[in-house]
């Protein structure tokens, strides 16, 4: 391939950092670039190279409506928005999310994530502030134990037998708070053995007792891009409290 | 460098879901990566709404951040460089019109020697810039901070697509080449 020409791969990567690349030799390459590390390590070159530049730009300060709409697009308005936009169907709603929930088939699931929740370190959980959660298959296979501690603010996810998706795609957790609100993201689903230990998000911690449950749906690769979720909704799942 | 740390601090927090450490990031940079975005797409608005995609991607891929890609700064330089572009490409053909706008912002980069530099690679940069010749300064500080393409450098420049393309290439060479030493 012309491409394992080093100078060529330099010469091309400088002038798709600089943006001289362009139309269709720029799609191009960048399809090349998700193919090859080699590329991309020359593109990052560059990147290091040529972006520091930009800092002889004086500072602009950015109006304030820029970070709400961040604040909105990222997910921490959602419920505000949801609420008043109560005049559309969101797509939750449409989905009849419990009508076919099997409570039979998910009894076992219960019980193994309540089994694997209890580790032998935890004296006792007096409270109810912790709640598992596990999310099946089409056979009913247990996919993913999701275990929230709103007391220590902790969120596990551990995979137990999901596939991975198509590397253009990720599998985002969402939770669907009490009265349909807009879901909420949990974060990216781990994989094949991977667990996941993250904080829980504090404005997330409130909606667990009373939400109506999770869902995973299939989004872009590294997660929706807009806060809320894109893709279909591949699995559901129920919340328990322990 | 302590600010390259703590940037770099807060993206891991912000990585893990951590809104506070989000919110102080783009108090940081925002105002740094709005001035870069300006100059390239002269328009407030528009710069600002790259800003406000770049920022939403953040959130949703903090974890995806690698040294490899540099300082944190430079990587979202990097990443709104890009959606600038994109930006650039599909407003240019209305964008010509806006007079106004580019008689305001009719410069070919800010002057360096005005500038405190902030990081070393940054001042680095420009001293390798000055072992280019001018032409070929001239057409890759226009091509970098304006974004223009190679045949908006022929009409700015007004010389042939041929050698405006030369001059990037080996303007940018010898920059590779300044840079190693």
């Amino acid at each position: 391939m012309r491409y394992s020409n080093p100078q060529l791969v330099q010469r091309l990567a400088a002038e798709y950092v600089l943006g001289t690349l362009t139309g269709r030799a720029r799609r191009r390459f960048e399809r090349w670039m998700t193919d090859s590390y080699h590329v991309r390590s020359a593109v990052w070159h560059w990147e290091r190279q040529l972006n520091p530049l930009a800092e002889a730009a004086a500072s602009v300060q950015p109006r304030s409506h820029v970070w709400e709409r961040v604040l909105e697009r990222t997910g921490a308005a959602a419920a505000a928005r949801a609420e008043q936009e109560t005049s559309r169907v969101p797509w939750f709603e449409r989905l009849g999310l419990w009508r076919g929930l099997s409570l039979v088939a998910t009894a076992a699931a219960v019980v193994l994530a309540v089994l694997l929740a209890r580790t032998p370190t935890e004296v006792v959980a007096p409270q109810a502030q912790q709640f598992v959660s596990v999310v099946n298959g089409e056979q009913s296979q247990p996919l993913w134990l999701v275990r929230a501690d709103v007391q220590q603010g902790r969120l596990t996810i551990k995979s137990i037998n999901a596939t991975a998706p198509a590397a253009t795609n990720s599998y985002e957790l969402w939770i669907l708070p009490a009265g349909g609100a807009a879901p909420r993201s949990l974060g990216l689903l781990p994989t094949g053995t991977a667990a996941v230990d993250a904080e829980l998000p504090v404005e997330l911690r409130p909606l667990l007792a009373s939400a109506q449950g999770l869902a995973v749906s299939l989004e872009p690769a590294g997660g929706s891009p807009t806060g809320a979720p894109t893709g279909p909704v591949v699995y559901q799942a129920a919340i328990l409290s322990i | 460098m302590a600010e390259q740390e703590e940037l770099a601090r807060l993206l891991q927090a912000t990585a893990r879901g951590d809104r506070q450490a989000f919110a102080r990031l783009y108090e940081l940079t925002a105002p740094k990566l709005l001035g870069a975005g300006v100059h390239m797409l002269k328009r407030r608005e528009l710069a600002e709404d790259v800003l406000q995609d770049l920022f939403v991607k953040v959130w949703h891929r903090a974890s995806d951040y690698q040294a490899e890609r540099g300082g944190v700064l430079t990587w979202l330089y990097a990443i709104q460089r890009y959606l600038a572009l994109d930006k650039l490409r599909s407003q240019r053909p209305t964008q010509e019109l806006d007079e106004e706008v580019s008689n305001t912002l009719a410069f070919e980069g800010p002057d360096p020697s005005t500038m405190a530099m902030n990081s070393d690679m940054a001042a680095r940069v420009h001293r390798c810039l000055d072992t280019l010749t001018d032409t070929q300064r001239r057409s890759v500080t226009l091509a970098f901070f304006e974004g223009l393409t190679h045949t908006e450098l022929t009409q700015r420049l007004q010389m042939p697509l041929g050698t405006v393309k030369s001059w990037i290439r080996r303007g940018l060479l010898s920059l590779q080449k300044c840079l190693e030493q």
